[in-house]
């Protein structure tokens, strides 16, 4: 895992892509007790080309270094990596308030557990509302900080 | 750097497409057999405790499973 990151991390600080976070399952255990998931999803700020989204350079540069590609995702040091680019308000401002963490000696960048906690509202599928009652439960979070994600963005969920 | 509406909406079909390919995935590892899926969970506890070393807890060591 942290030679994927390392990857990943130089892929941020040479251009391929602008920023990126770490969202769901994973990112859910930077704050929660371990909960079985495989692959990593990196929210990614994309090229923009003429105005329209391109993710051509990211898998350019993994083909490049040998990663391959299977299904939806790359293997990245035996990791299983999906690079989704923000697709709504919320998740852009997700990625724009990241956090900085460390995965062993390698910083990388987290989604807020707020952030977590809201765009798994906004899914909504079971798994993760039960991503939402882990986070909640386990770590501490800025109840201020949710209640305005939440309320800027409509989201409603019953936390009792 | 903030992208348009436009653009976001872009995001979200790529975002969707990767989304119904994860299901498919997660139906297909559901599947494989109980033996991986236990040697992938004491990974993902080592993993774990990279994250939140202060989680280690010396008593109960799951990847000795």
């Amino acid at each position: 895992m942290e030679k994927a990151l390392k990857v990943i991390n130089e892929m941020k600080r040479t251009g391929i892509i602008d920023d990126y976070a770490i969202g769901g399952g994973i990112g859910t255990m930077f704050y929660t007790e371990t909960f079985h998931t495989k692959d990593l999803d990196i929210f990614v700020y994309p090229k923009i080309i003429s105005g329209l989204i391109r993710l051509d350079d990211i898998s350019g540069y993994l083909k490049s270094k040998g990663y391959r590609m299977e299904n939806q995702y790359f293997i990245i040091e035996g990791v299983p990596v999906d690079f989704i680019p923000v697709y709504d308000e919320l998740t852009q401002e997700a990625l724009k308030k990241s956090v900085n963490r460390s995965f062993g000696k390698v910083k990388v960048k987290v989604f807020r557990p707020e952030y977590l906690i809201a765009i798994a509202i906004k899914t909504g599928r079971n798994q993760d509302f039960l991503k939402v009652g882990r986070i909640i439960q386990e770590t501490s979070i800025n109840k201020k900080l949710l209640s305005g994600i939440l309320k800027r963005y409509n989201l409603k969920y019953d936390f009792n | 750097m903030t992208l348009t509406k436009e653009q976001l909406n872009q995001g979200w079909l790529i975002a969707l497409r990767i989304f119904k390919a994860k299901e498919k995935t997660r139906k297909l590892w559901a599947k494989e057999p109980i033996e991986k899926k236990i040697k992938e969970l004491i990974e993902l506890q080592k993993i774990m405790v990279t994250v939140n070393p202060e989680s280690r807890d010396n008593r109960i060591i799951p990847w000795k499973i």
